[in-house]
């Protein structure tokens, strides 16, 4: 007899029928399973995801099947976490365009995913370093919604982090 | 507090007047905990903080909340003005007009308010305060150091110094939120200005909020105040270090010294303060101890240390430093001491632990006789003595079983072992073990020799019962907790009271 499966359901109604060893990366999953089989899994569990299209859907589930045997750090080692820099599967994986890496970050903070919204957080704020307001609000469509004044205001306040 | 927070400030940045509406998957729309999370990850890059702060209303929010003013490190006299110049201008504007009507001094209100960023500050860091001028006067320090005051504008260098210190009394004053200060690199001529608390008048510290500060004063306490030497030096600790910060604050959580000598007969004959000083903790990291040269028969307690019930001691170098701990407890209130294990102090020349020195001074600390009646809680941090010595219990408990448990029954154990630390350290009501992060690489047992290669051995709670045999069957009514370097309880035993 093959193994229950998790049968993940999308918000347009698409099933993803995974492993419960590639479901239980999502911790939201994992509990729900848990609390809903205190024995144990014996038949296929549906649960829907109202948040996550399918197209995201996909692409997390893509995710947690290749990490399915991965060991991250505990949750407790924040400073090692804060420190490493993203795993070179990862980075590939999330070369992606702005929207679905946002959708990719939202799923998995919706879903509980520590170490993918980890990675998307670490690409993001790598896509802001270094870059002069301008080119933020370029390269992430942003509209500047200062005036003028207060501009100069900022400017003036925070004079004093500039020479350090 | 309610009626402060009543008077408004300066308007709060009008949220969105262009109105622009984002889809949903953008970087703007994300939600606000994710938006902190990203810009953590840029938290030492201030450059590209400053440049975030700038885009929209909301990153610059966020930035300034979270990041660039949670924790504001100001470097020297100039960073520290060009900040509190446009932050807290309210004292150098109201000296100016401390003469004029009341009416203009309404006008100025505006002006003269804090920035809203004040109140954002939980950490405030600040290095190289300016000190007074000193003239051509000789100062001696420790009895064997001379500096040469340096001469040039005294009165200049006066002023700098006045404007400096009410200028970071005023933050104090005004950053409710401010809960951590630390004072680094002072100078052996630094002090803070003779205090006036009791007799300041209200045309004197900010115009504004004094009227109903004087009424009603509100009770204020700062978490940790860490004050650190200039490099090089170890200065004696006196009362004018922390004199102002009580103009401000009732109670200090902890006070934390970093290379001080704290001289005992100088702190009983320096103080002069009417209001009470209230430091709960006192840490001293690599500190001096000096004792009083003519020793009374009663020594007397501190006032600035009267009411520390918890004292920390690390980097501890030499022996006669152990002695603060008396001094410190003459004050009838010192319950918890914590020691840092990697203290050379310990180790002399040698690599290993000395207990034959040590153990009988840990056990007269947890006898709880005496003048160490008070004493109810120990705490060990950085603690490696299990690293080499927690295998060999294993090996025994395997090995001999209970012909172990026979032996100890009739033959009078050595008492400079790691057996009988433990056995001396279970008098004390509460014993808290942190261990030191263990370094990559095989570990080597001092008893037998075996080398392992495991990093970090999990073990089991009848693993640490084996290891902590002396410690838990000695006295049953000690509360032990072992703790991992982070935090994380590994092994806990609580007495039912």
């Amino acid at each position: 007899m093959s193994q229950p499966k998790v049968i993940i359901v999308s918000s347009d109604d698409e099933k993803f029928p995974v492993e419960l060893k590639v479901a239980e990366k999502s911790i939201l999953i994992k509990n729900m399973v848990n609390d809903l089989n205190p024995d144990g899994l014996e038949e296929d569990f549906e649960l829907p995801t109202p948040n996550v299209k399918s197209t995201v859907l996909a692409k997390v589930l893509e995710w947690c099947e290749h990490h399915k045997d991965s060991i991250f750090p505990d949750d407790d080692e924040e400073d090692a976490k804060k420190s490493a820099p993203v795993d070179e599967w990862d980075k590939n994986f999330l070369q992606v365009d702005q929207e679905m890496l946002y959708e990719i970050i939202l799923a998995a903070n919706y879903l509980n995913i520590r170490p993918l919204l980890d990675s998307g957080c670490k690409i993001v704020a790598e896509m802001i370093r270094g870059k002069s307001p301008e080119e933020l609000r370029r390269t992430f469509n942003i509209v500047n919604d200062f005036s003028p004044e207060e501009e100069a205001a900022i400017r003036r306040e925070n004079e004093w982090a500039e020479d350090r | 507090m309610r009626k402060y927070q009543l008077i408004s400030r300066k308007k709060p940045l009008v949220k969105g007047h262009h109105d622009i509406s984002y889809k949903a998957a953008h970087l703007h729309s994300l939600p606000y905990e994710i938006l902190v999370e990203i810009f953590q990850y840029l938290h030492d890059d201030l450059k590209t903080l400053l440049q975030l702060s700038l885009t929209c209303v909301k990153f610059n929010s966020i930035v300034n909340k979270n990041l660039m003013y949670r924790e504001v490190r100001l470097n020297g006299v100039r960073n520290f003005k060009k900040f509190t110049s446009v932050h807290i201008p309210m004292m150098t504007l109201s000296k100016r007009f401390s003469l004029s009507s009341q009416s203009s001094q309404a006008q100025q209100q505006q002006s003269l308010n804090p920035s809203s960023k004040i109140n954002l500050i939980y950490q405030l860091e600040v290095s190289n305060p300016p000190t007074k001028a000193a003239g051509n006067v000789k100062t001696t320090i420790a009895g064997s150091y001379h500096i040469e005051g340096i001469t040039g504008s005294n009165h200049s260098k006066d002023t700098e110094h006045k404007d400096y210190i009410t200028s970071l009394v005023n933050i104090l004053r005004e950053s409710y939120s401010l809960k951590i200060l630390v004072i680094s690199e002072i100078s052996p001529l630094f002090s803070f200005p003779e205090s006036h608390h009791h007799e300041q008048s209200p045309s004197s510290g900010n115009s504004f909020f004094s009227s109903w500060k004087h009424r009603n004063p509100p009770k204020r306490s700062l978490d940790k105040l860490v004050l650190k030497s200039q490099s090089g030096w170890s200065i004696p600790f006196k009362y004018s270090h922390i004199s102002s910060l009580f103009d401000v604050y009732d109670t200090i959580g902890e006070l934390v010294l970093c290379n001080f000598v704290i001289d005992e007969s100088k702190l009983q004959a320096s103080l002069t303060t009417k209001k009470p000083i209230i430091i709960n903790k006192l840490t001293l990291s690599s500190c001096t101890f000096l004792l009083p040269t003519n020793r009374t028969p009663k020594r007397k307690p501190c006032d600035i240390f009267l009411h520390i019930s918890h004292l920390q001691l690390n980097n501890i170098t030499s022996g006669k430093d152990l002695s603060v701990i008396d001094f410190i407890k003459t004050n009838n209130m010192l319950s918890k001491i914590t020691i840092d294990f990697t203290s050379p102090v310990f180790y002399g020349s040698s690599a290993t632990f000395n207990f034959a020195r040590y153990n009988l001074f840990f056990k007269l600390l947890c006898s709880g006789s005496g003048a160490y009646s008070n004493l109810k809680e120990l705490e060990f941090i950085n603690f490696t003595l299990l690293d080499s010595h927690g295998h060999l219990h294993q090996v025994e408990k395997a090995d001999t079983g209970d012909s172990d448990q026979e032996r100890d029954d009739w033959v009078e154990p050595p008492s400079d072992t790691f057996e009988s630390l433990l056995r001396f350290l279970s008098s004390i009501p509460s014993l808290t073990i942190t261990l030191k992060e263990r370094p990559e690489g095989p570990m080597t047992c001092v008893n037998c020799g075996t080398t392992k290669e495991v990093a970090r051995p999990r073990r089991s709670y009848c693993d640490w019962l084996t290891i902590l045999k002396p410690l838990v069957k000695q006295n049953e009514k000690c509360n032990v907790k072992i703790l991992g370097h982070k935090g994380n309880v590994l092994f806990k035993k609580e007495v039912e009271s």
